[in-house]
């Protein structure tokens, strides 16, 4: 008895696969299949796979919730054995790379009977084995993480995780709280009690001490310059020092000048 | 990008000034012997101010050229980034994600539930037909921006189950009132991606359209979990990309008195308010 479970949110595209899955199934190699009932997220899917411990299992990867990858990432933090995992994805050409990368098996969306077969028929050793699936689904799941955070950082944003920069800041606006990307903002500027946020044509307040701000904002992106000044780096356009060897930075979006100071003239000193 | 031309050249001018100074002192007669110790000084400051005055002006002509450099390489690159913008715009209407996506659900529902593939499909068309379209001019109707929504709308409701609901509100008067293409698509389609795919269970999106003022006023809501939840899986590159692409739009079309803000819904999700003036001729009523 095999018994496997469909983790995908979109239902016509689960039934479909439920369906392929009893006419390519051969009980001869793979023994009697018994499918579980289908899982519409990532929660449900982690849910299910500890309760009911499937044998193998067919894991989309954009569902709500977490993500396909995150459910096995997290089913390798717990000491449970691991069943074995097929991802299964629309056409995104990163993600395939990343599978390819990963020697992960997957299924592209639409999915072909042909290619099921042919999938099944690699999966009957490994079904059929007594070592547990952890070990090659851990490195792959790690070579799938590096593959897709490489291509997000090509693409222009963070990696995931926990260290992962800021990327809009919660503005209060009486009522209502406003949601800027904080690559608008041009600089940060410490007031008495709020931080001053400064974009090209606004200055928003803030009640996040400036220091807070600074250990979630990218370092490589906004630079602290002075004890209350943080600046974006791509609005730098200019650093010229004066007779007391300070910088004074000319800003690309604003039109006013912001002084480093002597403990920050290092960044600027090979430029 | 970052230089220093203003001061470097008044150091070089002061250089020159304390080393004709130094060698005029030490060595008491370095240049004219006729003259005696107080007037080599004089002659010392006089050489050094006019060294500096040469040095400092050149070097202040220098950091002008520089700037004017600047400014046209930066006028460039904004034609530049406009340009890729516009090459964007195209590729992402159609996008290979949804469009793939939404062939599997065709294909899944053709032999069993034919009226809803058949649907799809004509969802499908009206879409791809609209995006095609958009590409081509430089403005469209209201009313033909939201039939283009409507018809993703319809997709993605076959293809989330119930798991999707959505409402558009327009005021009376605005179905005629022009717009640019695709500003509005794109944020819906965020809407469904951070929004309402994110979300287990059933979520619903709100599309207004309506006059305040002198502006035409777009908004998109979703109650979704929100931006800053993310997980990560390429998404959010998507996401920055096509709100980076409708501000550029925005800027060089309308400069500031165009906006794009987000803002937090309540309970939960993301508001897109989209702002226009009603006064340009791409937004005239028709």
């Amino acid at each position: 008895m095999t018994r496997v479970l469909l983790a995908d949110d979109e239902p016509h595209l689960a039934r479909r696969l439920r369906r392929l899955l009893e006419d390519c199934w051969d009980a001869d190699t793979l023994g009697p299949l018994e499918l579980l009932t289908d899982a519409a997220d990532g929660d449900a899917a982690l849910a299910q796979i500890l309760g009911e411990t499937p044998d193998l299992v067919f894991l989309d990867i954009r569902m709500p919730g977490i993500s396909g990858i995150d459910v096995v990432r997290r089913l390798l933090e717990g000491t449970e054995p691991a069943p074995v995992v097929v991802f299964v994805t629309a056409y995104s050409d990163y993600a395939v790379a990343a599978f390819e990368a990963a020697a992960a098996d997957y299924l592209l969306k639409p999915v072909s009977a042909e290619r099921l077969r042919a999938c099944l028929h690699r999966l009957s050793d490994r079904l059929g084995a007594a070592t547990p699936a952890s070990d090659s689904l851990r490195t792959i799941v790690d070579e799938l993480r590096r593959a897709l955070s490489e291509r997000t950082r090509e693409a222009g944003t963070e990696p995931s995780g926990p260290q992962r920069p800021l990327r809009w800041l919660r503005v209060g606006l009486g009522e209502r709280t406003e949601l800027l990307p904080v690559e608008d903002i041009v600089y940060f500027k410490s007031e008495q009690k709020y931080t001053s946020a400064v974009t090209a044509t606004r200055e928003y307040l803030l009640r996040t001490p400036l220091k807070e701000l600074q250990a979630q904002l990218d370092p490589d992106a906004f630079w602290q310059i002075h004890r209350g000044t943080i600046v974006n780096v791509a609005d730098i356009v200019r650093a010229e020092r004066d007779l007391r060897g300070r910088y004074l930075l000319s800003l690309r979006r604003r039109p006013e000048t912001l002084r480093a100071s002597q403990t920050f003239a290092h960044l600027f000193r090979q430029m | 990008m970052i230089s220093k031309p203003a001061s470097r050249g008044a150091n070089i001018g002061s250089l020159w000034f304390s080393l004709l100074l130094a060698s005029t002192l030490l060595h008491g007669e370095p240049l004219l012997m006729l003259l005696n110790a107080p007037s080599t000084l004089v002659l010392g400051v006089t050489f050094g101010i006019i060294g500096y005055l040469i040095f400092g002006t050149r070097s202040r002509l220098l950091a002008s050229e520089l700037q004017v450099a600047l400014l046209e390489r930066e006028q460039a690159e904004q034609r530049q980034r406009l340009l890729s913008t516009e090459l964007k715009l195209l590729q992402a209407q159609i996008e290979p994600h949804f469009l793939f996506n939404t062939l599997s659900n065709i294909q899944s529902l053709i032999h069993h539930e034919p009226a809803k593939a058949d649907a799809m499909l004509e969802q499908l068309t009206v879409l791809l037909r609209g995006s095609l379209a958009g590409t081509r001019r430089d403005s469209a109707t209201v009313s033909e921006e939201l039939a283009l929504v409507r018809a993703y709308l319809d997709i993605q409701q076959i293809r989330m189950g119930d798991r999707l609901r959505y409402r558009v509100t327009a005021d009376p008067g605005v179905a005629s009132l022009k717009l640019p293409p695709l500003l509005l698509q794109p944020l819906v389609e965020n809407a469904i991606s951070h929004g309402i795919e994110r979300r287990p269970g059933p979520g619903t999106v709100h599309i207004e359209v309506g006059r305040v003022a002198d502006q035409l006023r777009l908004t998109v809501t979703d109650d979704g979990p929100g931006l800053n939840a993310d997980h990560g899986v390429g998404q959010s590159a998507e996401h920055g990309t096509a709100l980076r692409n409708i501000r550029e739009r925005l800027q060089s079309g309308y400069g500031d008195r165009a906006g794009l803000r987000l803002f937090e819904a309540q309970p939960q999700g993301v508001r897109a308010e989209l702002a226009l003036p009603l006064d340009e001729p791409g937004t005239a009523p028709a």
